[in-house]
């Protein structure tokens, strides 16, 4: 019986089992070189997934944060070129701002302009990779430009017995483990999941739509900043044109494993975080075992396709037919 | 006792777009006294509900909460003051807790946090003082539609509670929830709490109310004790004095195209003790070329029972026939291609496409019959169709291509008929076909269903619009509380007579 369970087990068994799978399948996930492999790709994919979520809690969606990472990898990396010196912190803070803003535009066009979620963040998916060409005037940030403190995020870290934990992955789990006690005990971020579950009741409580959007928009551009220090951390090089493309759809579907509902109301972030993990775990696989370039988007589409099909089916209130066509009336 | 009423309202009007809803109506609640709000269908009993509780603000008159002169300037600050209104629906948030949902937007706080601990403390005692048997942390999803009425009397009580409406709260409620929630109200009542009930069922107001107020057509006509009333007193008072003369008036010029033994009309469709959600054992006969009107309150599961014949709901038990052979439509195109259509209530949602052209809304159901052998359509022939479905209703547009969201409400619902009677229905199956329609169209639509009851079809007619019951149908089946009650034909179909089945129970 899947619905005697919690839910928040009952929605980290189909990520848990696609990874179980995974492993299964391909034991050389196991070798030192494939772990490095997902644990310098998950961070930037599960911090785009922590902000994603809250998004997707509130019955919206921000597909504009591949964008903003592109955006913010561009300043950061232009930032850099004049500061070779700076501190990391003072990186991720020229990262983070620059999502921050970017993010309270959309929450702002949504909360105050009405104008819906899916509309303002296409229209912003494309402003925002304009602005990461204007930013840096349509050049490519090199490796020479990347400065050792923020590559160090990557590749190196506190060592475990042969096996080294990026800092960017324990920047990740701290930012992880602070928004989850955060959603838990703020009461303006329960808001959130009240008003995403029904808006109407929300507002009858007094719970205002325009302070919801702005807030869960501004911490989806602040996380997608984030994870723009992890995408220069790891490729030491960037540009305007494919930092971060594509990478929204890959946050959306994460949490979407990860069991939370697109209509909005619920979302964990353990299993969305395993939501991440098992995209992450499926992308090395698929390299791993050698599926051709050619293959790889078309197998990695199927499994998600898989995926996204067992949380439906792990979801007893997904299932029931008898919500449709009962509306009351005379 | 205390002598200053907890609400006093003076007065009161609502306007929507001119059109009032109440005039000038003034009731007081009293601490620890139930005030019953009765009334026929869009009497006004829920407009005046939600004016007390701050959903509407009144566009006339003033509102007094113990002496103090209060405007709510929205539902949470009326709640913050004291006053909450339990609706019919409730609207829990499904995915939240039972103690979220008591304190979604005011949660404890401790140290700017959360604190779980006191709200599921409190959120337990509450569920303890009003008798609700849920653990504070289930999710509201599964929750039965009684047990949602009492989290949301559990999340006003999270509020110093001083007035209390119950909207229709008995409606979807079995016997015993009723007995449980009237157990609640006699504890609201000890606690002093102003109790105001909107209900269609007069004994449930004869056996918890202290004061009753009966409103017609937005007005207080009569208001007092209720020791001062009787059943019989209290339904002339909803139905008014003017009563007789109306019905006579409607029967006069009634056209009756059937009459019972002057020639046999073939039975078109036989319900057989049908029964689902909201309804049990209903069985009626429909003759060809009849009107049948079904009477009754909000609630009497009148539509539930239309839909189960269309096949839009599936029915638990009991038959249709369908000119003497057993049918089980799963879907209304079944229902369609054997003769039968429905025209739903709500025709924004369940019978327009209100951004699309007339002429496509009308010939939607017949698509199929329009194209031609290579399953094209062409546009001559749908030009032309659409132009005479409309023509025949006169429908005031500025062309078939205007989209049918820009016409009133009237005029849609002449678009609605036009494109179901496309179809070319055997039997017609009409919920409330003119709901929110001006007198005119009003009138246009009442010709429109005579004249195709004279060509053969048989009419089966939901309406809470006692004139409009009377005057087109030939006989008048009521419901109440999921059952026909009885049936009304010739001199014993009066306004009265209909009032009387319908608040039985």
């Amino acid at each position: 019986m899947t619905n005697r369970l919690p839910a928040a087990v009952r929605e980290s068994i189909p990520p848990a089992l696609g990874i179980a799978i995974c492993f299964l399948l391909v034991p050389k996930l196991a070798a030192p070189t494939a772990l490095e492999s997902i644990a310098s790709w998950m961070p930037m994919l599960w911090l785009l997934a922590i902000g994603q979520l809250l998004v997707i809690v509130a019955g919206a969606v921000d597909v504009s944060v591949g964008s903003i990472l592109g955006f913010a990898t561009m300043a950061l990396g232009m930032f850099l070129k004049t500061h070779p010196d700076a501190p990391v912190a003072l990186s991720f803070a020229v990262a983070a701002g620059v999502g921050l803003v970017a993010g309270l535009i959309n929450g702002a066009i949504v909360g105050y302009l009405k104008v819906p979620p899916l509309v303002t963040t296409i229209a912003t998916l494309a402003s925002f990779r304009g602005l990461a060409f204007m930013v840096s005037g349509a050049t490519t940030i090199t490796g020479s430009v990347v400065s050792d403190s923020v590559t160090n995020l990557a590749s190196k870290g506190v060592p475990i017995g042969s096996y080294t934990v990026p800092w960017i992955l324990i920047f990740a789990i701290l930012a992880a483990l602070a928004m989850d006690f955060a959603v838990k005990s703020l009461p303006k971020l329960r808001s959130v999941y009240a008003f995403g579950s029904n808006a109407e009741g929300a507002f009858r409580r007094g719970i205002s739509s325009s302070s919801i959007y702005l807030l869960v928009f501004g911490l989806s551009g602040l996380f997608a900043g984030f994870a723009a220090v992890a995408y220069l951390s790891r490729f030491a090089m960037a540009a305007p044109g494919s930092a971060g493309v594509g990478l929204e759809l890959s946050a959306i579907a994460a949490v979407v494993i990860g069991g939370a509902k697109l209509s909005g109301g619920t979302g964990r972030i353990f299993p969305v975080t395993l939501g991440c993990l098992f995209l992450s775990v499926l992308n090395v696989s698929l390299a791993v075992i050698g599926v051709g370039a050619d293959w790889q988007l078309l197998v990695f589409g199927l499994f998600l396709l898989a995926a996204l099909g067992a949380n439906r089916t792990a979801d007893p209130s997904k299932n029931s037919s008898s919500a449709t066509g009962s509306r009351k009336a005379a | 006792m205390n002598t200053v009423p907890v609400i006093d309202a003076r007065g009161i009007s609502l306007e929507f777009n001119g059109v009032a809803a109440l005039k000038g109506v003034s009731i007081q609640l009293q601490a620890g006294r139930v005030h019953a709000l009765v009334g026929e269908n869009g009497a006004g009993k829920s407009s005046l509900a939600k004016v007390i509780s701050g959903l509407y603000r009144p566009t006339r008159g003033e509102l007094t909460l113990l002496g103090r002169q209060v405007q709510f300037a929205s539902p949470l600050k009326a709640r913050q003051a004291g006053v909450s209104l339990i609706h019919q629906e409730p609207t829990p948030f499904p995915d939240l807790s039972l103690a979220e949902n008591i304190f979604a937007g005011s949660v404890p706080r401790r140290l700017g946090l959360v604190d779980r601990k006191a709200m599921l403390e409190r959120a337990g005692e509450i569920f303890a003082e009003i008798g609700l048997q849920r653990s504070p942390t289930e999710l509201a999803a599964s929750l039965p539609i009684a047990d949602q009425q009492l989290l949301e009397l559990a999340a006003a009580m999270a509020q110093e509670l001083k007035v209390v409406i119950f909207d229709e709260t008995t409606a979807p409620l079995t016997p015993n929830e009723v007995d449980r929630l009237f157990g609640i109200i006699d504890r609201l009542k000890e606690r002093g709490v102003a109790i105001g009930i909107v209900s269609h069922h007069l004994h449930e107001v004869f056996r918890v109310a202290d004061e009753v107020s009966v409103l017609r057509d937005g007005a207080l006509v009569s208001s007092g004790p209720i020791g001062n009333y009787d059943r019989d007193s209290l339904i002339r008072a909803m139905v008014g004095r003017d009563v007789k003369s109306n019905s006579h008036q409607s029967s006069s010029h009634q056209p009756s195209s059937y009459h019972p033994g002057q020639v046999q009309r073939e039975v078109v469709l036989r319900v057989e003790g049908l029964s689902g959600k909201n309804f049990a054992d209903c069985s009626l006969v429909l003759h060809a070329g009849e009107i049948v009107g079904i009477g009754g309150l909000v609630g009497a599961g009148r539509t539930e029972l239309l839909r189960a014949i269309a096949g839009l709901d599936k029915p638990v038990a009991g038959s249709v026939e369908l000119g003497g052979e057993k049918v089980k439509f799963s879907s209304p195109r079944e229902a369609a291609q054997s003769g039968l259509v429905m025209v739903p209530e709500d025709r924004r949602h369940d019978a327009l496409l209100l951004e699309r052209p007339i002429r496509e809304n009308v010939v939607l159901p017949i698509l199929r019959r329009l194209a031609n052998r290579f399953g094209f359509i062409s546009r001559k022939v749908e030009v032309e169709m659409a132009e005479r479905e409309t023509g025949r209703f006169s429908t005031k547009m500025a062309g078939i291509d205007q989209p049918v969201g820009e016409l009133s409400g009237g005029n849609q619902q002449k678009v609605v008929l036009a494109s179901r009677i496309a179809v070319g229905p055997k039997i017609l199956l009409l919920d409330e076909p003119t709901r929110g329609v001006d007198v005119g169209a009003k009138q246009e639509i009442h010709d429109h269903i005579r004249s195709l009851a004279q060509e053969g079809v048989a009419i089966l007619m939901v309406s809470s619009d006692l004139p409009e019951l009377l005057a087109i149908s030939d006989r008048v089946l009521v419901m109440a509380a999921g059952t026909i009650q009885g049936e009304l034909s010739g001199e014993r179909a009066t306004e009265e007579g209909v009032m009387s089945l319908a608040v039985a129970r």
